[in-house]
Order: C-alpha cells, then structure tokens, then sequence
C-alpha cells in the first residue's frame, strides 16, 4: 500500500514539556484509522502537526511520501465544533477552502454543487448555518474538509457534539461517503464503538508522552454497515480496546502514586 | 412578524410622545408658566413653523454638513486607526493610551484652542465632531477585530490562508456587528459634537441659532432647533441602525 502519510521518530514538546516522543506512523493510501485515548493525552497535539499548524521540534512528517516545507494547505482538517461563518451560506461556507486556494468562482460553485447531493445538503445551498441542524452543519464542515483535503482527511472528535441518535446515524452516512470518495482518513475519537465501526485500524494512545501507539486491527468485512455493532466480532474488538485503555490508564497511575512518594 | 413588531414599537412611542407632550401642554398652562422660562409644546411648534426659513432653510443645513463629514472622516480616520492598531502590536501599544486620554479631556475646554487652530469655519467643526466620534469607532472596530474565533483562525490557516486572508474573510466580517454598535454611539455623538462648537463660536448651525435665541430669552425658539438637533441625531442613528440592517445581515446570529 502506498504510504499518505507518515511520523518517523517525531518528537514534540511544549516548552520543557514532551506531548510525542520518537513517535512513528503510517497511513497508507486510502486507509481509514481512528485514534482513541482520553481527554489530553496528545492526540490533538498530533492533529496539529498533521495540518502544520505545529512543527515538530525533531523527525520528520511526511505527505505522499515526501517530506514537505509546511503542510498548511494540504490536508483536510474537520473540527469538533462546525465553525461555519454565520454570515456566508451553505455553498459559500463549503467553497472556502477552494477561495482560498483562489480557484474561479465558477469552478468552485460547480464542485460544490456536484457535492452536495452526497452530503445531504442538496436544496440547502443557499441556506444560512443556523438555519440547519446539528447534523446537517457538521455535514457542511466535513464537505469543506473534503473540498480543502486533497484526499486526506483529519477529523477531530466529529460528532462527540450531536445527540446520540444523530451520531450513529452520521457515523453510518460517513462510512457511505468514505467508500464512495476513497479518501484516507484519520478519525480522533472518545467513542470506542465509533472508532471500530468507521476504521480499517484503530490506535489506542494511553499515556502522555505519545511514544508507541498500540495498534488494534479491525477485520470486519467491507462494505461496512451499522449492524456491524452487533456483530460477536465487534463486540470482542470492543472488550479488547477497553481491556488496552484499562490497563494503560493503571500502569500510568501507578506510576503516578510511585513518582509522588 | 418582525415588521410587525416594529411597527408596534413605533406606535407606542407615538403614543407615549403625545402623552408627554399634553402633560407637558397641561402642566405650563395649569401654572401659567411664562413662556420665555418653560415654553408650552405648542410654542415651540409655532416658532418652528414660524421660523422655518432659517431654520430649516439655512442653519439645520450647516450643521448637518459638520455633522456627516465629521462622522464620515471620523470613519474614515477610526477605521484606519483601529486596523493599524490590529496589525501592529507596536502601534497598539503606542496609540491606544492616547486614545483614552482623548476622552478623558473634556472637549469643550479644549474648543477655545480648536477654533484658535481652525478657525471659526467649517474645519473647526469637523474637528471637534471626529474628536467626539472616533473613540467609539475605534474602539468598537478593534475590539470587533480580534473577536474572531481563534479556532477559525487556525482551521484557515489549516486551508493554508495568508495573514490577509484571514483579515478579509473572517476578521473584517465578524468585526462588523461590533463596528455598528460604536458606529450607532458615533451617529448621537456627532450631533452634540458640531453643536457644541458652534455654541463656542461660530457664524451659522442650530447651535449658533439657539444661543443666539437663549441671548434673547427667546425660549420657543430654542426649544425648536434642540428639538431639530435631536431630530437630526435621531435620523443618524436610523441611518447606521439601516446600514447595520444591511451589511452585517446574519452576523448578530450565534454571536
């Protein structure tokens, strides 16, 4: 497979501070991977250095397999909150990315309007956001992540926002979408159940630094539907994950209670 | 729906203005109040139509010259101000001082030395009403700058937007509700702003009318161009209450 993207021996560290350390990844071509861990454990901090909004203070990210100057443009970053502008439409909001790119505006208007329908968004066009749902909003910040991605998307904590129901629905509509465009992705959740149903791999990041991901293959057939959830396959995966979280989240305490004394 | 309610707004001042006003009627007739001391309501409507030509016809006229150009410039000069001021931690940190202490000296003691410097024409004028307009504006303006939401701003620059970018697609829009509240204070600024200064020294406005006429112990006629003057600001403030309407249409929403 051909590697999107790839960590070889990052580091990063606020001040004296270390978030990631010596921390490697690949992310093949197409390929869906959700990471999982608790709240401040650094997986933004990776996401952030992903988009280029970070730089990493040693080792090396690359994109495509080259290692590029800055990142800032080139990948596809979907936010936890929708962070529409509230006085741009539907269209306009999800054709941003590619005004800022400085594609002709009749261009952009035509890849919108070839979108929306895939997005549920067809008819709303000229909407205003709070004019939409919750689901429907996220709809739009995802369709302007695809628009401003080039095939690689990061989504943070997509959904955590909306209300259950509404959540698995989106987490099955995405997995429609994903099959569709093909696009590789990156998916940053808190919902074990989410991270298994959407993913080709699921890593689990347990302690601060970041230093070695704990890897958790999902074999679950494609194309993948959401009575997967019920599936004893599933249901294992997820005892799995939980058990690597567990024992993560007690080693790190006690070493905690042992740094103290 | 929501013409409706307005409509309704503007009814109810209508009515409690007439109130007022027959209290008002009522209460200098029931004390025979003299006229030169608390004129009645309908005194001053009459000196109003009576006087008219001049009122009307020459001094609203000049002061609302002073009054819009010094407002436009005020725009014009704020508007410059607070963007450099965003731009450049440097200047902010040079120039905002200066602005507070600008509103912290009472103008009227400073018009003496602002007609000694412009004279008693029109530039004078301006001057004094940009000095009391432009703190809201700027103010109002550069607080509206960095209000923008600073995870916006990172999720542009995740599109690999430049500095300019980000100033025109997000924060020049998301200042703007904030700019049209300084902007609505500036509009009932600038009235009294040209009026006092024409009430120091000048040679025609509704200022210069009503001193004149309060020389004179003229009463009715002073209570009509105050009345004018407040009419006037009265329709500044609509005029940017409209322009807000219109430009910054859908901002107030999740704000």
């Amino acid at each position: 497979m051909k590697s999107k993207l790839s960590f070889a021996d990052v580091s990063f560290s606020y001040g004296e501070k270390p978030i990631v350390q010596h921390f490697s990844l690949q992310i093949g071509q197409g390929e869906f991977v959700s990471l999982i861990g608790p709240s401040g454990v650094g997986k933004s901090t990776l996401f952030q250095l992903a988009t280029g909004l970070l730089a990493p203070t040693a080792g090396t990210i690359s994109l495509n397999g080259e290692k590029e100057r800055t990142l800032l443009g080139k990948v596809g970053y979907m936010p936890q909150k929708d962070l529409l502008m509230p006085w741009r439409t539907v269209a306009e909001n999800a054709a941003l990315p590619l005004e800022i790119k400085g594609v002709d505006k009749h261009a952009s208007t035509e890849r919108v309007m070839e979108l929306l329908p895939a997005f549920g968004l067809k008819g709303w066009e000229h909407a205003y956001p709070d004019q939409l749902s919750g689901g429907m909003r996220q709809r739009v910040s995802l369709l302007r992540a695809v628009l401003a991605g080039n095939d690689l998307l990061l989504l943070d904590e997509p959904f955590s926002a909306l209300d259950g129901i509404t959540r698995m629905e989106m987490q099955e509509w995405l997995l429609g979408v994903c099959e569709r465009l093909g696009t590789t992705i990156m998916l940053i959740t808190h919902d074990i159940d989410e991270a298994i149903l959407l993913a080709d791999r699921v890593l689990v990041l347990a302690q601060t630094p970041l230093t070695q991901a704990i890897e958790v293959p999902i074999l679950l057939p494609r194309p993948r539907r959401g009575e997967h959830r019920y599936d004893p396959a599933f249901l294992a995966l997820r005892e799995e994950i939980w058990r690597i979280l567990q024992e993560r989240r007690a080693q790190s305490g006690e070493k905690g209670r042992w740094q103290a004394q | 729906m929501k013409g409706w309610a307005q409509g309704r707004t503007i009814g109810w001042f209508c009515i409690s203005m007439v109130l007022l006003f027959l209290i008002w009627e009522s209460v200098c007739r029931l004390f025979s109040l003299p006229p030169f001391i608390f004129p009645r309501p309908s005194d001053v409507l009459l000196s109003l139509w009576e006087l008219r030509e001049q009122l009307l016809g020459i001094h609203l006229w000049v002061t609302l010259r002073e009054v819009v150009l010094g407002l436009v410039l005020s725009i014009l000069f704020g508007a410059g101000l607070a963007m450099a001021m965003h731009m450049s931690r440097l200047v902010e940190r040079i120039v905002y001082p200066y602005i507070v202490i600008s509103q912290t000296i009472p103008i009227i003691a400073l018009s003496p030395v602002f007609i000694l410097w412009f004279g008693y024409d029109l530039s004078g004028k301006i001057a004094v009403t940009i000095l009391f307009t432009f703190f809201p504006v700027v103010v109002s303006l550069y607080d509206g700058l960095r209000a923008a939401d600073p995870d916006m701003i990172a999720l542009l620059k995740t599109m690999g937007a430049s500095r300019r970018q980000i100033f025109l697609k997000l924060q020049i829009p998301a200042s703007l509700p904030h700019f049209f509240s300084g902007l609505k204070v500036a509009a009932t600024f600038s009235v009294s702003g040209a009026t006092i200064d024409e009430w120091l020294g000048a040679s025609g406005g509704l200022g210069y009318f009503g001193r004149r006429a309060a020389g004179n112990f003229q009463a009715p006629a002073l209570f009509a161009s105050v009345l004018l003057l407040s009419l006037a600001g009265i329709a500044l403030f609509a005029l940017a209450a409209w322009a807000e309407k219109r430009f910054a249409h859908r901002h107030t929403h999740n704000q």
